[in-house]
């Protein structure tokens, strides 16, 4: 048996949520988003062993602190205060028939309506069981079987033991729960109906060692003297042995098995450490470990399993270890809930069970990192692709209060350097950037980060081989913002650094040497599929003269002498630099560390982008971008919807 | 297993029960007032539950057809099962219209009757039909209760002929099914409407059906000479493809020949389901 649907309403933060969890679903999202409040409403209503008579709803469970806040249920009736609906599907091993549940099934048609024997899609009907809680401004929570014609039976304790759902909150004590106390995990993996026998035999002999402090003379002549004076007083029996005796009171099974605790002996020690004495990262492991074999002795039983953060406190290896272990429980009735903010974690999901939690103004919103459903072949294709070659970086964009869709490898290796490097950055307002692998796919990766409500910034070479206007125009309809500029390349050449051609010669002799590389420099730049027409040509010219150059600054300077300096390192950049890393290391040579070698186009881009996140970049009835003041870039005339970089 | 008090003719039926009834679905079991078949039945249940046979989610149901004869297996129950309370979770004591009525108000949204319905008496569903179909107004009752329980005659399509009504009266099955099946979509019902409904809920439904199956792997009937054709049909359909049956009958005691039991019934079950065993 699993969850299908989860319905909420007015449950602390969350004014209303529909969501429909897969077998494992991974909840992320911002602080405060709501994800723990998702797994507490699932708590709520199927956690056993909480207490409700000791009022554990108050008034700030409400959302709103409202107890009068109403909503309307699935059917279309009003309700007030809390209510959460959950749906149960897939019964296995007789579920559907035990507690006599099979009073309360449903039939639903494939659209998740509930549906009459006469009905078109009666033939495929699933079954469902569904249960509420409410609570009303009494703070005294309900818990009821949905069904109508059920007439509001009680979902009892028993009902919540058979689905089996435990909460492993972000506050745990693991602690508590690798100790014997009743429902810990340890107690859980440990305990069976067989132990009792032999917890009563202990118990029994703490009793029979009593004798062993009478063989100590002093205790049992003091002993005796104390019985005596009490037979004295004529309250107890005269008999000389057994007037007064020592028993093990109050050792009841529980308190039996608590008084013994974990010990581990460390790697480089003799001895054995108690568990509190360890470290938190341990402690954690070893409840994950614990549960996981929960979940492994619980083969019969149904499981429903909700973690918090799992990544608490453990090294990132720890963390892909486990939930990797978590993922293959080898187990048919299990379910899984987990949230995270740990990208190690998120990257062992597969994106369809990832849900990004998104607290919008009247709703919550679970959105799926990657919803198939109704999907064209096309975009499906996107989504695999997506996931397979840059599942790191998108889950990073996602994670991000922005992205920034650049085209090419150079953007993606190089501005993150000059970006760190300024004293305002990306990263200062939460900005990821993402490579598209060309102007041609911006536009989808634009719709993917929409779905997911995350602003997105587009950032367009201006040179007119790569783009077409048509493209660009599309983008700039789909994104939060689009920027214009020459290139990359371009606004590289516009530093300090490159104002001359030795330093150019020198950045570019420290990743390819001259003399063991002049095809790179030569034949393979002036020859290209690319080249531009100039170079081209002066090569066939001058073929000879360019062989003979002895290093990369003759080179250059015989190209200065022919005005095509600019040209040639333009397109040297361009076919070098589509690479990550050497991006990477030419933006670090060209700053070599310095705020102020930052390219003056690209320290406007940053600025750009920052004005953008603090809401001084705005779009005006989502036709014309607003801007004041502002002399780093300008309105595009013919299309109001982008920007363009000024360059002095 | 030998804590009950059995005696030497009710041994045979017990070791057959434990031998998993010797590769067979049904067992057949005649015997005259006083046998001690109420007893037998609740010791057979016992037996199942003790071989293992009934897992931690199902039931051994026993029907019978009349409340009175359910009170008594309530009692034999309360004996036999005296030391192992637990196990009388795993029994279910009931007869039919009870439960089919569970049934068929648990579903009756998906049966398409009203949330708020009401089970009628006899008196009052003579007078709505009577009050439905004015021709009907000076007509015995005898012959009203005969035509309102006509219901329980129409399993699934087809139309069975009502034989101890006179060809005089015949005519008016139909039109008073329609009224019936008025009455119900306007929240009435009555016990002899209740077979109907469950049948279509095990027809219609693609999972009642099968989630009865597997929460009753054995069915034990008594006095199931009492027991309309309607009622066959529903017991075959819960012994499903592979459920056990252990059905006790008595044509001695057969009172309730008019709604249609019939000896053939009996004979027709021991033939499809090809074992008897006679005491």
């Amino acid at each position: 048996m699993r969850i299908r649907r989860v319905i909420i309403h007015n449950f602390r933060s969350i004014k209303y949520l529909d969501f429909k969890p897969e077998k494992i679903s991974l909840l992320i999202g911002g602080n405060n988003s709501g994800k723990t409040n998702v797994l507490q409403a699932l708590d709520f209503v199927l956690n056993p062993y909480k207490n409700w008579y000791e009022g554990i709803v108050t008034e700030y469970d409400f959302y709103n602190r409202n107890t009068e806040e109403k909503g309307i249920l699935s059917d279309g009736a009003e309700c007030t205060g809390i209510n959460i609906e959950i749906w149960f599907s897939d019964f296995t091993n007789g579920e559907e028939h035990q507690n006599d549940w099979d009073f309360c099934m449903e039939h639903i048609n494939n659209k998740d309506e509930i549906i009459s024997y006469d009905e078109e899609s009666n033939e495929e009907a699933e079954k469902i069981l569904r249960i509420t809680a409410e609570c009303h401004a009494d703070l005294k929570p309900l818990f009821h079987f949905t069904k109508p014609d059920v007439e509001n039976r009680s979902f009892t304790r028993s009902d919540k033991e058979k689905i089996g759902f435990h909460f492993v909150p972000a506050y745990r004590n693991p602690l508590y729960e690798l100790s014997f106390y009743h429902n810990s995990f340890l107690s859980k993996l440990l305990e069976r109906e067989e132990l009792k026998e032999k917890i009563g035999n202990i118990i029994e002999e703490i009793g029979q060692s009593q004798k062993e402090l009478f063989e100590d003379e002093k205790f049992k002549e003091n002993f005796e003297s104390l019985q005596k004076s009490i037979q004295d007083l004529k309250l107890i029996s005269s008999k000389k042995e057994g007037a007064m005796g020592l028993e093990p009171l109050g050792i009841s099974a529980r308190r039996t098995l608590q008084n013994f605790g974990l010990v581990f002996q460390p790697i480089n020690t003799e001895k054995p450490i108690p568990l509190k004495n360890q470290g938190v990262g341990a402690q954690n492991a070893m409840l994950i470990l614990a549960i996981l074999q929960t979940i492994k002795e619980a083969e019969h039983e149904n499981l429903i399993l909700s973690f918090e953060e799992p990544e608490q406190n453990l090294e990132p290896y720890y963390q892909r270890l486990l939930v990797k272990k978590m993922l293959k429980p080898g187990k048919k009735n299990f379910q899984l809930f987990i949230t995270s903010y740990s990208p190690e974690i998120i990257r062992s999901f597969n994106f369809n069970s990832v849900y990004l939690v998104q607290n919008q103004k009247i709703n919550h919103e679970l959105i799926k990192f990657s919803d198939e459903e109704d999907a064209s072949l096309d975009w499906r294709k996107f989504l695999y692709r997506l996931e397979k070659r840059n599942k790191e970086e998108v889950i990073a964009g996602i994670l991000a209060r922005a992205v920034l869709l650049v085209e090419g490898e150079a953007e993606k290796g190089g501005l993150p350097v000059f970006s760190q490097l300024s004293s305002i950055g990306f990263d200062d307002v939460g900005v990821e950037l993402i490579w598209c692998e060309g102007i041609t796919e911006i536009p989808k990766y634009i719709k993917y980060f929409k779905r997911l409500n995350i602003p997105v910034i587009a950032l367009c070479d201006k040179d007119e081989e790569s783009c077409n206007l048509t493209q660009r125009n599309e983008i700039a309809q789909m994104a939060d913002l689009t920027v214009v500029w020459g290139s990359y390349e371009e606004s590289l050449l516009s530093s300090l650094t490159f104002a001359t051609p030795v330093k150019f010669a020198e950045v570019c002799n420290k990743e390819y040497d001259f003399g063991e590389n002049r095809d790179i420099f030569i034949s393979n730049t002036f020859d290209a599929a690319k080249t531009p027409f100039e170079l081209k040509k002066f090569y066939h010219k001058e073929q000879k003269e360019l062989m003979d150059c002895s290093n990369l600054k003759e080179l250059l300077n015989i190209l200065k002498e022919n005005d095509l300096l600019y040209c040639y390192q333009k397109f040297f950049l361009h076919k070098s630099l589509a690479n990550i890393r050497r991006s990477r290391l030419v933006a670090n040579e060209i700053c070599n560390g310095n705020e102020e070698n930052i390219p003056p186009s690209i320290c406007k881009l940053i600025a750009l982008v920052i004005e953008f996140c603090e809401g001084k970049i705005n779009r005006i009835n989502g036709d014309v971008i607003k801007i004041d003041n502002c002399n780093i870039a300008q309105v595009i005339k013919d299309n109001p919807l982008m920007l363009e970089i000024i360059n002095e | 297993m030998s804590d009950y008090s059995i005696t030497e003719d009710k041994k045979p039926i017990l070791e057959l029960v434990e031998n998993g009834f010797d590769g067979k679905r049904l067992i057949i079991i005649e015997a005259p007032p006083g046998a001690g078949k109420t007893f037998l039945s609740v010791l057979c249940a016992k037996r199942l539950i003790d071989l293992g046979k009934i897992r931690d989610n199902q039931k051994v149901l026993l029907m019978t057809f009349s409340r009175n004869a359910r009170a008594q297996l309530n009692k034999e129950a309360e004996t036999v099962f005296a030391s192992d309370r637990e196990e009388l979770k795993q029994i279910e004591i009931t007869n039919f219209h009870s439960f089919f009525q569970k049934y068929v108000w648990a579903y009756r949204s998906y049966l398409r009757l009203p949330l708020d319905l009401e089970l009628v008496w006899p008196i009052k569903r003579y007078q709505q039909i009577r009050n439905a179909l004015p021709e009907l107004a000076g007509i015995r009752d005898n012959i009203i209760d005969a035509l309102s329980s006509c219901l329980e005659f129409f399993p699934a399509e087809f139309y069975p002929p009502i034989s101890f009504l006179s060809k005089k009266y015949k005519k008016y099955v139909l039109p008073v099914k329609d009224i019936i099946l008025n009455l119900n979509k306007e929240g009435f019902i009555a016990h002899a409407d209740l077979a109907y409904y469950f049948y279509l809920l095990l027809n219609k439904s693609p999972f009642v059906l099968e989630t009865l199956n597997a929460k009753y792997p054995c069915i034990i009937l008594d006095e199931y000479q009492d027991s309309s054709e309607f009622q066959d049909l529903i017991v075959r359909k819960l012994l499903g493809n592979k459920n056990k049956g252990i059905v006790f009958t008595d044509d001695m005691q057969m009172i309730h020949a008019w709604r249609g039991a019939s000896k053939e019934r009996i004979n027709n079950l021991r033939k499809d389901y090809s074992y008897s065993h006679q005491e």
